[in-house]
C-alpha cells in the first residue's frame, strides 16, 4: 500500500511541474564580414625639432643651418674640405595586422628634386625623387628600425631653403 | 488489499498514458497561447546601415574589417547597438522575462561582448526581469585581434527570453 501511494505521488508531482514550466522564445543575430590584412608605418624618431612622431606624417625643422654654425637639435655637424654634413637617424616602425608575412621591404624616395649641391642620404644611399631606394628587405614588424640620415651640403650650394620630403614605403614580403 | 493496490496502479497508469494524447489533441486544435512572448530585434542606429532586423532574426554585415588602429593596439574593435523588444502575442505589455545570450556558432576570428561581457557557447544572463514591451538597448563589441588570419568572419548569436 505504501509503495502504491508513493508511485501516485510521483505521478502527481510530474503533472504539477509540467504545468508550471516557463516558456522560452529565441532570436538569432548573425554577424558577417571579411577580415583584411594590413600594415601600418609610423615615423618614431628623427633629428631636428620634430612633430608628428608616432604617426605616418612627421616633420623635422632644422632651423637655420650653416657650415660654421652649430648643429641642429639631434644632429651632428661634420665639416669637410668642400662640403659639410649634418647627420642624424630616422626611426621607422612597421606593424602588421591579420597578416602571416614575417618581414617587410622598406624603401625611401624624395618628394622633390633636392636643391643643387645638396644630397639626402639614408643608410649611406643617396636618395632621389625619381626612384625608390631600398633601405631593408628584411624589416622586422613592430620593431623600430633606425636608419642613418645624412644631409650633405656642398660649399658651393646657394644659401636657400633645402626643404624636402622623404616618402617611406613598406611592403610586406 | 492487493487487488485494491493493483487497481490503483492500473488506474494511474491509464491516466498517465491517456493525458498526453489529450494534450496533443488540444495542441493540434487550439490556437497558440495568447501570453507567449517573442523576441524582436530593433535597429536603433538608423545611421548605421550595417544591421538588418526582421523580427526575431537580425543580421549585421561588417563588410570589410581592416585594422586601422595605432601601433600597439592588439585588436580591431567594432561596436554596434542592438535593440531588443519582447512582444506578447496578445499585444499586452505586461510581465517580465529573463534574457540570456550565447554564441551558437562562430569561426574563432573574433570575440563578442554584450555590455562588456564576453560571449561563449554557455548562455550568459544579461537581463533579469526585463520588461515586456519597451526597447532595451545593448552594446555589442566585436573584437578582431591583429593575430587573426584574414578571411571571412561569421558568427551566430542566440538570444533567449525565458518568461517567468
Amino acid at each position: 500500500m505504501k509503495k502504491t501511494l508513493a508511485v501516485g505521488f510521483v505521478v502527481a508531482m510530474f503533472g504539477i511541474v509540467s504545468t508550471a514550466s516557463a516558456a522560452t522564445s529565441s532570436g538569432t543575430l548573425t554577424v558577417t564580414g571579411t577580415v583584411e590584412s594590413s600594415i601600418s608605418l609610423t615615423i618614431e624618431s628623427a633629428g631636428g625639432t620634430t612633430s608628428g612622431t608616432g604617426t605616418a606624417a612627421a616633420s623635422s625643422d632644422l632651423g637655420n643651418i650653416s657650415k660654421f654654425g652649430s648643429a641642429p637639435t639631434g644632429f651632428t655637424l661634420a665639416r669637410g674640405a668642400s662640403n659639410w654634413t649634418l647627420s642624424s637617424t630616422v626611426g621607422v616602425q612597421v606593424v602588421k595586422a591579420n597578416l602571416t608575412s614575417t618581414d617587410y621591404t622598406l624603401t625611401a624616395q624624395l618628394g622633390s628634386a633636392p636643391a643643387s649641391g645638396v644630397a639626402w642620404k639614408l643608410n649611406g644611399s643617396t636618395l632621389s625623387d625619381s626612384a625608390a631606394t631600398t633601405l631593408t628587405s628584411t624589416g622586422t614588424y613592430a620593431s623600430t628600425g633606425s636608419y642613418s640620415w645624412d644631409i650633405v651640403i656642398a660649399d658651393s650650394a646657394a644659401a636657400a631653403a633645402i626643404d624636402n620630403t622623404i616618402n617611406f614605403t613598406a611592403a610586406s614580403n | 488489499m492487493k487487488r485494491l493496490s493493483a487497481l490503483a496502479i492500473t488506474l494511474l497508469v491509464l491516466l498517465a498514458s491517456t493525458r498526453p494524447a489529450r494534450a496533443e489533441k488540444r495542441r493540434a486544435t487550439a490556437p497558440p497561447a495568447d501570453d507567449s512572448v517573442a523576441i524582436a530585434f530593433i535597429d536603433v542606429d538608423s545611421s548605421d546601415a550595417s544591421m538588418t532586423a526582421a523580427g526575431s532574426e537580425a543580421w549585421i554585415d561588417l563588410k570589410t574589417v581592416t585594422h586601422a588602429g595605432v601601433a600597439g593596439e592588439r585588436m580591431t574593435r567594432m561596436r554596434r547597438r542592438i535593440g531588443i523588444r519582447l512582444l506578447r502575442a496578445n499585444g499586452l505589455a505586461l510581465g517580465t522575462a529573463t534574457i540570456s545570450v550565447r554564441l551558437e556558432s562562430w569561426d574563432g576570428r573574433a570575440t563578442f561582448r554584450i555590455d562588456g561581457k564576453q560571449l561563449s557557447s554557455t548562455p550568459l544572463l544579461i537581463a533579469i526581469r526585463a520588461a515586456v514591451g519597451p526597447v532595451m538597448v545593448y552594446t555589442l563589441d566585436i573584437d578582431v585581434p591583429v593575430s587573426a588570419t584574414e578571411g571571412a568572419l561569421a558568427a551566430s548569436i542566440r538570444w533567449e527570453a525565458l518568461v517567468e
